[in-house]
């Protein structure tokens, strides 16, 4: 009776007999022994090289294991499975749908005068000349019609400075007049303003309570190491953004305010007490950030005092910590680790600026200073501050959305720099997670596309990269936490 | 005397010129690279190792040899896989407007 109604195993085995075609894929060593295969949208495996050279010769035996397992990722197709290109379609444009969304995240710089003195702040100003390094109602107004021609249904227009509170009027200006054009256009409209929180004030709180702002801080450690990266006077800087973290989550709201964290060489001997900080502060998330070449930070030496091996020990031991601290029943996600592994395990792209290729620059992003000037990137707009203008994509003022958009300045970088074309990347079993970085690889090896070989950036991120997959593979207690990340479930915790 | 550098001859009916090019981009931190034509099937590579390198000749070798092997798989699949590496980017982008 069984067998009438169903068919021998066997004959859903028939088509495999007829051999397989090998679907698009990349591969790149993980460690002595072992590989990582990917597919076109970033499924990948872990094999040795024998297993590897077996699949492309087509020597793989129908009905084993490994046989089924390429499969099912989309590795191979046989005559059972020709539906396998449209389904690697349909993921891949899935992941690249926030291209054709474009420009969705606004930098306004309102001012670039400062309280603080960071060792390592590219753009900051110490005057009280208001004129000179404020964003004017002019700058702001066409600024405001710029954002808008953007396509995104999703638009975010974040407060930059300088320290930006120092120039409250004109974001209280800017908010006002986006909203009042958002009551036509209907966007998803979002305000951020990243500020040290030292100048917090009632009426500040009340004004972002009324239009749903939210704030982004920095917190680079425990007191000793905070008020050493960033001096003020009365060397209170952390106290000042402590206090600050508080007033917003009682008036505003526990996730209204989120902190980044900037890694100096001071900083190196301490994530623990880096990490021990944030959840001491009752943070979830934590952002273990690189030192960014640009600007000032480079000129003053403090790039060159650490290489990106140091600092992927410092990431390394960091993320160990981490990991521990989740097992004893904290959750607390690295916020890049996050990243990476939402675009290692799902069919999504977070968006993050620095992953993305084509670049993020001005596709996702793009920054407006004080005097109108448009910059492709905040990096872009640091290495400006250095006499270097190559990003620099027009003038509010002078130019127009389609002046500016498709401006050389930023058409030629974004298509040279398109990672599945550049030599090395474009055989990388690793590209479907990393990104194309122009700006960065201009700033250190003075061409947009960069050597891959000696690129800090790509050092820095196939070490993460690898490091996350071994975890994955090797430890299983690491591998339940980082699938929560990847998947997001640590967000709706 | 020690040898400075090494040379290779390569038929090109197992390891085509780009295979070849491609393992010593990948190599070229650590050596400079050289390449002649001698006949129709034979390519002659010269490897010398980086002055600010150390590293030995028969470790460049086989560092360079096993990019030969890897550089010749990688040539297989994009080979094998032109055809639907085209349909899956012609499908990503039908139905959008960045196709004209």
């Amino acid at each position: 009776m069984l067998a009438k109604r169903f068919n021998p195993g066997s004959v859903y085995r028939e088509p495999e007999l007829k051999g397989y075609r090998l679907l698009p894929m990349r591969f790149t060593r993980l460690d002595s022994s072992r590989y990582v295969v990917s597919t076109i949208v970033g499924e990948y495996r872990v094999v040795t090289r024998d297993v590897i050279e077996s699949l492309v010769t087509h020597r793989l035996a129908p009905g084993s294991d490994a046989y089924d397992d390429f499969k099912s990722g989309h590795f191979i197709r046989d005559a059972d499975s020709n539906i396998a290109p449209e389904l690697l379609a349909l993921k891949y444009r899935t992941k690249l749908s926030r291209v054709s969304q474009f420009t969705g995240l606004h930098m306004f710089v309102v001012t670039l005068r400062c309280d603080h003195t960071c060792q390592y702040c590219q753009v900051s100003r110490q005057t009280k000349d208001r004129v000179a390094f404020d964003m004017s109602d002019a700058v702001a107004r066409h600024a405001v019609d710029l954002v808008f021609e953007s396509p995104s249904r999703a638009l975010k227009i974040e407060f930059q400075g300088g320290e930006p509170l120092l120039n409250f009027e004109r974001i209280k200006s800017i908010v006002e007049l986006a909203e009042a054009r958002n009551r036509q256009e209907k966007r998803d409209l979002q305000f951020v303003i990243a500020s040290n929180l030292s100048l917090l004030s009632d009426e500040i709180l009340e004004f972002c309570e009324l239009h749903n702002i939210y704030f982004s801080t920095s917190l680079d450690g425990p007191a000793s190491l905070h008020n050493r990266n960033r001096p003020r006077p009365g060397r209170n800087s952390y106290e000042l953004t402590v206090t600050g973290i508080e007033k917003i989550r009682c008036h505003l709201g526990v996730d209204r305010v989120s902190a980044l964290m900037t890694t100096t060489e001071a900083s190196l001997p301490h994530v623990r007490q880096i990490i021990d900080e944030y959840v001491g502060q009752g943070f979830r998330s934590i952002f273990l950030r690189p030192l960014s070449p640009y600007g000032f930070a480079a000129r003053s030496g403090h790039f060159a005092r650490y290489d990106s091996e140091r600092w992927l020990e410092f990431f390394k031991e960091g993320l160990e910590y981490i990991l521990d601290i989740n097992r004893k029943g904290y959750a607390l996600a690295e916020t890049y680790s996050a990243i990476v592994l939402r675009k290692m395990l799902t069919p999504q792209n977070p968006g993050y600026v620095d992953l993305q290729s084509p670049a993020g620059m001005g596709i996702s992003g793009v920054v407006y200073n004080y005097d109108g000037d448009v910059y492709a990137s905040d990096e872009a707009r640091m290495l400006a501050e250095m006499g270097d203008k190559t990003f620099r994509l027009g003038n509010v003022l002078q130019d127009d959305y389609r002046a500016i958009f498709l401006s050389d300045a930023l058409l030629d970088p974004l298509e040279a720099s398109v990672a599945e074309s550049v030599p090395i990347c474009a055989d990388c079993a690793f590209v479907p997670y990393c990104g194309a970085d122009p700006v960065y690889h201009h700033a250190t090896q003075g061409d947009a596309v960069g050597r891959r070989l000696t690129s800090g950036f790509c050092h820095r991120n196939i070490g993460i990269f690898r490091h996350l997959i071994t975890l994955m593979e090797d430890s299983p207690k690491d591998r339940e936490v980082l699938l929560r990340w990847g998947f997001g479930s640590h967000r709706r915790a | 005397m020690t040898d400075i550098n090494f040379s290779l001859v390569i038929d090109s009916r197992i390891f085509s010129l780009e295979v070849i090019q491609k393992a010593a981009y990948r190599c070229s931190d650590i050596a400079v690279f050289d390449f002649a034509i001698l006949d129709s099937h034979s390519i002659k590579v010269t490897a010398t190792p980086k002055s600010s390198i150390t590293i030995e000749l028969t470790e460049l070798k086989a560092h360079f040899n096993n990019e030969l092997l890897e550089q010749n798989l990688r040539h297989l699949i994009a080979e094998e896989t032109k055809t639907e590496r085209d349909l899956i980017l012609a499908y990503a982008f039908s139905n959008t407007k960045l196709l004209g």
